[in-house]
């Protein structure tokens, strides 16, 4: 038996290692898969969290599991389908530095007529790349990439749609394996299963004619966009307005947009400035109160409204690429002295390098640095957080007050101070100070629009 | 394409050259070594080296940048650098390896900005103390009280604002429309230029002085002392117009709108390398894809003076919105953009660097001076014998209505007689007597005080050289004792 597993970690586990099959004919991509990812109904967004609720697969979804999770041999088969856990020992992994795919390199063996001659020759050049770029552009032969899907918690576990080019596959021109099995594509797509851990994966490519490349894309059904894996994102393409062409992706550093936000809570959202950290986590920073509104999951940002898709006058709210979760975001979070005082925040900017990200403010006159980064917890599934590191330039001498939403979902943990519900108190005279605050359930989130964080009430 | 001879055009962005991305310049800024600084209506700031012909991208971080300023003010980096985004005026920080911006630091935010798209933030550009000025444009979406007027959409809509080197936002002058255009020239002064629409008849470019009103009711906000000022919906301005025209700042120049649509970018040459133009302006027009260019002068303590064509409509690729002189003098960039506005030309955006051949001395009129009875014309260089003949001449004047309705058509339009033409300094200047010379009068109400003088010469130059263009347009509001 073939099961759809839920997205998380919980469901990650309860597929069989072995057990693969493809789902044909996936008729949630497209149009109804963007209404669900890129926000515009939460009722959406609650069904595309629950990939059994929207496929119907014929004969099962591939599933496939990680050769590389588990170094010390233990086994990753859940017991029991519904409620194991993952007993593997995720391998290790720098989310704050691995790209996404990890460790690819491009082989290109020049004039090559079939993709059964790779095995047999050595490559014309071979390169580290970031992405699927075929390379050159003008020359015919063969191409293989070989890399690494991490899937470490950046990633959500679970189903992953692979797009690409159905006559690419019909002509036997494009091959795409996971963990050695090849997947077949029906019609351009497969479904898989990704498990926590690495997964190998290597695309070959026959290019017959000069300029033909690969196009190929993924998506979690989680909600929001996975990195590029190729330049051509089939995914991207048919999803993002305007093609994507005004997406902007995170790597491994972190980047902003200054940019009007949607739905931060504040008519003063239009000063907004967008963060997405390499940990796949995003966020919105409203420089008016020193607040974060809110964070999403998946790929960062969608600057085509602020340009109007390059055909209008613009400047309406970006487009945030994935669904947004609370991490306990209140107006004038930082407050001295007096926890009841909503004022005195005043925005002196932002720095990127060295990391970690920093915001710079003051609050009534004191001037902080607030260092941002993205935090994976360690739950099953693993919850999805902020870590701010606050500096005073000049402690104060009043006690400081840390606000944060009260919310079941949320865990939160600070290096000084104590707790009072949502609200931290931290003594006068600290230099500086922690404040860890994660959201259990980020995939149960909810979307931009119906009236706030949605999903539970965030 | 009419340039005066001796300038050409070279495309430096488009669609098809230049960097992978849609440049819809808003701001450029040439540093000492030549390298410009192209800031967009994206958010990004791209660095263009003559030298290689590459472009780089420093950020693609920020909010709808329409202005860039880079180093040279005291206590200057040379690499720094300032851009106005819609929410706030910024430094940029460059202090690692990396190729991109590291840091941004806040320089001001105090202007209000509702995300009314109208509400553009220009500038900035910075005098010897260092202060920054800027210019914030009204807003236009929705909520006012009459129809197609720009409104007071947030705080500090329809200010000239200055910024000091702390960071301490002055609000400075009021009165502004959508002021696409500021430039400074090497005495400190600073100019803009509004485009023309409800309270501005045509477009114009003005000098900015501290507290001065320059006609746009709306930028008075919840000022105590023009309680009424939104409410001067069509129809009912007589009752109100002449108070605020008595308050009004008059433009150095109106800008007819055959010459420009839109008026953007004040630039001013004055290295000298750039032909014979040495202290004039230059101002982008993005409508008509063209430049524009100012001859003024001091008349009883104030500027006033003459606009000349400088290309023809499309002449240039794409609407120009803004300049800067080349780090020798010898070229003139051009930004360009014409999404939600329309333009002139063949692009949608792009950068073109209008050069001078350094040795062509063009024919034009150089510049315009009103006399006591007439106007002095002085050419770039001497005039054949028919510069002497009044028949060689075509002069007539008009004003425009100051209401709320958007822009205004010639009033009062009257051909004038040239009386007499004398050939002076050797044949590179002409005085025309006119009957009578002057601004416009009280009587026509409803009126700006300014009167333009349309000015035609049917001149050629002592070595048969002739005219690219053979009309300025000088506007009066001073005339000399």
């Amino acid at each position: 038996m073939t099961r759809e597993a839920p997205d998380d970690e919980a469901s990650d586990a309860a597929g069989s290692a072995d057990r693969r099959s493809v789902l044909l004919g996936l008729g949630t991509l497209g149009a109804a898969g963007v209404a669900g990812c890129l926000g515009d109904s939460p009722s959406d967004v609650a069904n595309e969290g629950s990939p059994t609720a929207t496929t119907t697969p014929m004969d099962g979804s591939a599933t496939i599991s990680p050769t590389a999770a588990t170094t010390d041999g233990t086994s990753r088969t859940p017991t029991d389908a519904g409620t194991a856990t993952d007993t593997e020992t995720p391998t290790p992994v720098d989310p704050e530095t691995e790209p996404v795919p990890a460790a690819l390199t491009s082989k290109f063996y020049l004039g090559a007529k079939s993709l059964a001659v790779i095995d047999d020759r050595d490559p014309t050049n071979s390169r580290d790349v970031d992405l699927i770029t075929t390379e050159p552009a003008d020359a015919t032969g063969a191409f293989r990439f070989v890399g690494v899907l991490p899937i470490d918690g950046r990633l959500l576990a679970g189903t992953y749609d692979f797009v690409t080019d159905p006559d690419l596959v019909a002509s036997g021109r494009l091959r795409v394996f996971i963990e050695g099995e090849e997947l077949l594509f029906s019609e351009g797509r497969e479904r898989v299963q990704l498990h926590r851990g690495r997964h190998d994966f290597r695309v070959e490519f026959l290019r017959e004619e000069p300029g033909e490349t690969v196009s190929l894309g993924w998506r979690g059904t989680y909600g929001g966009l996975p990195p590029r894996i190729a330049e051509v994102d089939p995914v991207r393409e048919a999803e993002l307005p305007a093609k994507g062409q005004y997406e902007l992706e995170v790597g491994t550093t972190p980047r902003a947009k200054r940019i009007a936000m949607p739905n931060s809570g504040s008519e003063n959202s239009r000063r907004s400035l967008a963060v997405g950290l390499p940990s796949y986590t995003s966020f919105c920073f409203d420089p008016t109160d020193g607040s974060i509104p809110y964070a999403w999951l998946g790929a960062f940002l969608d600057y085509g409204p602020m340009v109007g898709y390059g055909t209008g006058r613009g400047d309406d709210p970006g487009r945030p690429l994935g669904a947004m979760f609370s991490v306990g975001g209140t107006d004038f979070p930082l407050r001295i002295g007096d926890p009841d005082d909503e004022t005195g925040v005043e925005f002196q900017g932002y720095r990127k390098r060295p990391e970690p990200f920093e915001l710079h403010y003051s609050v009534d006159g004191k001037s902080i640095t607030r260092a941002v980064e993205g935090v994976i917890g360690d739950g099953n599934p693993p919850g999805r957080g902020l870590r701010s590191t606050v500096r005073f330039e000049e402690p104060p001498s009043e006690p400081v007050y840390f606000l944060t939403m009260q919310n079941d979902r949320l865990e939160r943990s600070a290096s000084v101070g104590t707790w009072d519900g949502g609200r931290l108190e931290i003594p006068g005279g600290v230099e500086e100070f922690t404040v860890t605050v994660i959201n259990t359930n980020p995939a149960a989130m909810g979307m931009i629009g119906g009236g706030g964080m949605g999903g539970g009430g965030d | 394409m009419t340039l005066p001879a001796g300038y050409s055009i070279t495309t430096l962005a488009s669609e098809d050259r230049g960097p992978e991305t849609e440049l819809e310049v808003g701001g450029l800024s040439v540093r000492p070594d030549g390298t410009v600084l192209a800031s967009t209506r994206h958010g990004e700031l791209w660095a263009f080296d003559p030298g290689s012909g590459e472009w780089s991208l420093r950020t693609d971080e920020l909010h709808q940048t329409l202005g860039v300023w880079t180093g040279g003010g005291p206590g200057d980096a040379a690499n720094d650098i300032w851009v106005v985004q819609k929410p706030e005026l910024t430094r940029l920080v460059d202090d690692t390896d990396a190729p991109t911006i590291d840091a941004f630091e806040t320089v001001c935010d105090e202007w209000g900005y509702s995300g009314d798209f109208f509400e553009f933030a220009y500038g900035p550009v910075r005098d010897s103390e260092g202060n920054f000025h800027l210019n914030l444009s009204l807003g236009a979406e929705g909520g006012g009280p009459c129809t197609s007027v720009q409104i007071y959409s947030a705080p500090w809509r329809g200010w000239h604002v200055r910024v000091t080197p702390e960071g301490e936002f002055q609000p400075y002058a009021k009165g502004l429309r959508s002021p696409l255009g500021l430039g400074i020239n090497a005495d400190d002064e600073v100019f803009y230029s509004d485009v023309q629409g409800d309270w501005v008849p045509v477009c114009h470019v003005s000098r900015i002085v501290e507290d001065a009103f320059y006609g746009h009711p709306h930028s008075l906000g919840p000022d105590p002392d023009w309680p009424d000022y939104e409410n001067l919906c069509e129809g009912v301005e007589s009752e109100y117009a002449e108070r605020f025209r008595e308050a009004r700042k008059p433009p150095v120049a109106w800008i007819p709108y055959e010459l420009a649509e839109s008026a953007a970018g004040v630039t001013f040459e004055e290295k000298g390398a750039f032909g014979p133009f040495e202290g004039q302006a230059f101002l982008g027009d993005q409508r008509n894809a063209s430049l524009v260019r100012l001859a003024m002068e001091a008349v009883n303590g104030r500027y006033q003076g003459a606009v000349f064509p400088f290309s023809d409509p499309g002449d240039f690729q794409c609407g120009n919105v803004v300049e800067a002189f080349s780090a020798d003098g010898s070229a003139l960039y051009v930004g360009q953009t014409d999404r939600g506005w329309g333009s002139a030309g063949t692009e949608a955006y792009g950068v073109q660097r209008v050069e001078y051949d350094g040795a062509t001395t063009p024919f034009a009129m150089h510049s315009i001076a009103v006399l006591p009875s007439g106007f002095r014309i002085d050419f770039t260089k001497a005039a054949a014998g028919e510069a002497g003949s009044p028949d060689s001449y075509e002069v007539s004047r008009w004003t425009y209505n100051y209401h709320s309705t958007f822009g205004s058509g010639r009033v009062n339009e009257t051909d004038v007689e040239v009386t007499n033409a004398s050939v002076v300094d050797g044949g590179s200047a002409v005085e025309l007597e006119l009957p009578e010379v002057g601004p416009a009068t009280v009587s026509e109400d409803l009126t700006v005080r300014g009167r333009v003088y349309e000015i035609s010469a049917d001149v050629t130059a002592d070595d048969d050289s002739e005219m690219a263009h053979d009309t300025g347009w000088y506007t009066v509001h001073e005339v000399p004792g």
